[in-house]
C-alpha cells in the first residue's frame, strides 16, 4: 500500500514554475528522504502535499484518501522559521498541543493527554527543559520540541522538513534513533535532508528531485552517482 | 467625575483582551490602520442614515476595516508591495477619503475631525441610557464580547498565533479565525473613538500587551496580565490628567509609554535584570576560583596563609577577606588557626570536586 500517492503535481509562486508534473509513490513503513539542491523544491513539495501551497494541476492523496480525510494520521514538523519564536509558552505547552486534534471544542484536556506530552518529552529528551520558554532553547533543542510534538500525535505518518538542520550532533542521534524504532513500529517517515553523506545510514528510500523527479526508489538502487550528478548539475525547465 | 474613570477602564479592558493576540500576530500597526480607515464606513454610514447615534454606523465602520484587512492582505500576497507598505497604502487613502467627506458635507455637523482623533473621554457621562454613561454600556458590551470570542476560541487563537501550518493540520480555519479578530478590532476601534479617539485607541491595544509580554511565562498570563495593566494604566491616567488639569487620553497613552519602557528595563530579559544576572556571575566565579585555589594548593602556608592569599590572587586584601567571608559563613571553607591557613571544609571539598568534574 501506498501511505502517499502524488499525481501530476505542478506548482507555480506566481509566474516561477517550482514543480513540474510530480508523479510520487510513498510505500508504507518506509523512512524517505527528499534530496535534491537549494531551489529544487523539496520544501515546496511537502507544503503542496499538505495543502499549504494551493498547486496548479494535479492531486495528492493519503492512504488512499484526500488529506482532509486523513489528516488525525499525519504529523508535522515544520521548518525552523515557520513558528512563532516569540510566543509566551513553555515546551510542555507546545508539545501537549500535539493532543489537540483529540479534543473537542469547550473540553479539558485530561490527564492521560498530559501523560502522553510527557511520554514524547522524554523520549526526545527533554523532560528537565519541559517548564522553559521555548525562545530560551538552542536550535537542537528546539527541533526536538517539535518532533515530540508530532510524535505525541501518534500518527502514522511523520512528515520532517529538514529535522536535522542546525542540529548539534547529541540532537541528531536522539532524533535518528527515534526514527528508526518509529519504522519498527511501521510508522512512515519522510524526511526532506541536505546531507548526502548521511543519506545511507538513516534513510531505506529516496526521492531525488530537481523541479521534476530525476529519481526515487530504494536507496541502493536510486543512490548512485550519475543519479546525484542529474538531479544537482543542471535546473531542469526553467 | 470618576464615571470618566469607569469609561476609560471599559474601553482598556475592551482593547486589552484582544491586544495580546495583536501584539503576538505583529498586528499592532494593522491595528492603527483600523483605527483610522473605520472613519470612512461611519461617514458612509452617517451619508445614508444621517444619525450619529445608530448603530448601523459602528456596524459599518466595522465592515470597513475587514475591507482594510483584506486589500491589505491581497495587495501584500501579490508579492508587489511589503506588508506594512500595504498598509500605509491601504488605510491613508480610506482615512483621507473619510476627511475629504467630512470637510466637504459635513462642516456644521458634530462629526468632528478632532473627536474622532482625540476624544474626549470627559463629555461620556453626558450621553446617557439606562441612567449609566452610553460610552460605559458600549464598551462594558464590547469588552463581553470580546471576552466571549477569546473563551471559546482560545485553542484556535492560540494555535493559529503561534503556528499557522500546525493549525492548518488541525483542521482550524486560520483565514476565519484572523477575520473575526480582526472584524473584532474594528468594533473596539469604532466603540472607542468616543472615549479616547482614534489615535490613542491604538496605545490601549499595544501597551498593557507588551508589558504584559516582558513578564508573562505563558499566553494565559499574558492576558490577564494586560487586562491588570490596562486598568492601571487608566487609573494613572485619569489621576494625573485631572489633578494637572490635562488631556486625560494623553496622559493615558504617555503612561502607557511610560510603562512599556519600565517594563523593558526590568523585566526577566531587561536591562537591569541582565546587570544583576552579571553581578551574581561574577560573584560565583570569584567563590569558585578561590574554592579551587585553596584545593589545588592544599596545605601549603605561602599560597593559603591568612595575610599571603592575597598576594597570590593578585587581589587586594580587602577583597579576598570579603570572598572567604562569604565562603566561610556558607560553610565550604574553615580557617585552620594551628597552620593559620585557610582549609576546605567537608562539603567545599566535594563541591570543588563537582566544579572540577
Amino acid at each position: 500500500m501506498s501511505v502517499v500517492r502524488i499525481e501530476d503535481l505542478t506548482v507555480a509562486y506566481d509566474d516561477k514554475p517550482v514543480l513540474w508534473d510530480i508523479d510520487l509513490e510513498i510505500s508504507s513503513n518506509s523512512i524517505t528522504a527528499i534530496v535534491g539542491p537549494n531551489g529544487a523544491g523539496k520544501s515546496t513539495l511537502l507544503k503542496c502535499i499538505l495543502n499549504f501551497v494551493k498547486p496548479l494541476s494535479g492531486k495528492v492523496s493519503f492512504f488512499d484518501k484526500p488529506l482532509k480525510n486523513s489528516l488525525d494520521k499525519i504529523a508535522y514538523v515544520p521548518q525552523h522559521s515557520s513558528v512563532n519564536w516569540d510566543f509566551p509558552i513553555s515546551v510542555f505547552d507546545v508539545v501537549l498541543m500535539g493532543r489537540y486534534s483529540g479534543i473537542k471544542l469547550f473540553k479539558r484536556i485530561n490527564k492521560e493527554e498530559k501523560e502522553k506530552a510527557m511520554n514524547a518529552l522524554s523520549e526526545m529528551n527533554l523532560l528537565d527543559l519541559k517548564d522553559r520558554q521555548i525562545s530560551e532553547l538552542s536550535g537542537g533543542q528546539k527541533q526536538r520540541v517539535f518532533i515530540a510534538r508530532a510524535l505525541c500525535k501518534q500518527a502514522d505518518l511523520l512528515i520532517m522538513d529538514e529535522p536535522l538542520a542546525g542540529v548539534d550532533k547529541t540532537s541528531e542521534k536522539i532524533i535518528m534513533d527515534k526514527m528508526k524504532t518509529l519504522k519498527e513500529e511501521g510508522k512512515t517517515i519522510i524526511c526532506v535532508h541536505h546531507d548526502l553523506n548521511t543519506l545511507k545510514q538513516y534513510f531505506d528510500h529516496i526521492v531525488l528531485i530537481n523541479r521534476i523527479v530525476v529519481a526515487s526508489g530504494k536507496i541502493d538502487e536510486i543512490l548512485t552517482k550519475e543519479n546525484i550528478e542529474k538531479a544537482y548539475s543542471e535546473v531542469i525547465y526553467e | 467625575m470618576i464615571e470618566v474613570l469607569f469609561v476609560l477602564i471599559a474601553t482598556s479592558l475592551a482593547c486589552s483582551i484582544l491586544g495580546p493576540f495583536i501584539v503576538l500576530r505583529n498586528l499592532s500597526m494593522m491595528a492603527d490602520a483600523l483605527s483610522h480607515s473605520v472613519l470612512l464606513g461611519i461617514v458612509l454610514a452617517f451619508i445614508l442614515v444621517g444619525d450619529l447615534n445608530s448603530i448601523f454606523l459602528s456596524l459599518n465602520a466595522a465592515v470597513f476595516g475587514v475591507i482594510t484587512v483584506y486589500f491589505v492582505e491581497l495587495l501584500s500576497k501579490k508579492r508587489l508591495v511589503k506588508h506594512e507598505d500595504a498598509l500605509g497604502i491601504v488605510f491613508p487613502m480610506f482615512f483621507s477619503l473619510a476627511v475629504v467627506i467630512i470637510t466637504k458635507m459635513f462642516r456644521n455637523a458634530h462629526l468632528d475631525v478632532d473627536i474622532v482623533l482625540m476624544g474626549n473621554p470627559l463629555f461620556a457621562p453626558f450621553i446617557r441610557i439606562f441612567n449609566l454613561p452610553k460610552s460605559l454600556v458600549l464598551m462594558s458590551v464590547v469588552f463581553f464580547i470580546n471576552l466571549i470570542f477569546v473563551i471559546l476560541f482560545f485553542k484556535e487563537l492560540k494555535i493559529s498565533t503561534f503556528d499557522k501550518e500546525f493549525a492548518m493540520l488541525n483542521k482550524i480555519k486560520i483565514n476565519r479565525i484572523y477575520y473575526s479578530l480582526m472584524t473584532l478590532t474594528s468594533i473596539t476601534c469604532v466603540s472607542a473613538f468616543d472615549s479616547v479617539g482614534a489615535i490613542l485607541v491604538i496605545s490601549l491595544f499595544v501597551c498593557p500587551s507588551v508589558v504584559a509580554y516582558l513578564f508573562s511565562k505563558s499566553l494565559k498570563q499574558m492576558i490577564v496580565l494586560s487586562l491588570i495593566f490596562g486598568i492601571i494604566n487608566c487609573i494613572i491616567g485619569y489621576y494625573i490628567g485631572i489633578s494637572l488639569n490635562v488631556s486625560i487620553t494623553g496622559v493615558c497613552s504617555f503612561t502607557g509609554m511610560l510603562m512599556c519602557v519600565i517594563a523593558v528595563f526590568i523585566n526577566r530579559n531587561g536591562i537591569i535584570y541582565k546587570v544583576l544576572k552579571n553581578i551574581k556571575n561574577r560573584n560565583k566565579i570569584m567563590h569558585d576560583l578561590i574554592l579551587i585555589h585553596i584545593f589545588k594548593h592544599n596545605k601549603n602556608f605561602n599560597e593559603l596563609g591568612y595575610n599571603s592569599i592575597h598576594e597570590h590572587l593578585n587581589w587586594k586584601k580587602e577583597l579576598s577577606d570579603k570572598f572567604l567571608n562569604d565562603l566561610i559563613v556558607s560553610g565550604y571553607v574553615v580557617k585552620d588557626d594551628s597552620l593559620g591557613i585557610y582549609q576546605l571544609s567537608q562539603s567545599g571539598l566535594s563541591y570543588v570536586r563537582m566544579l572540577l568534574r
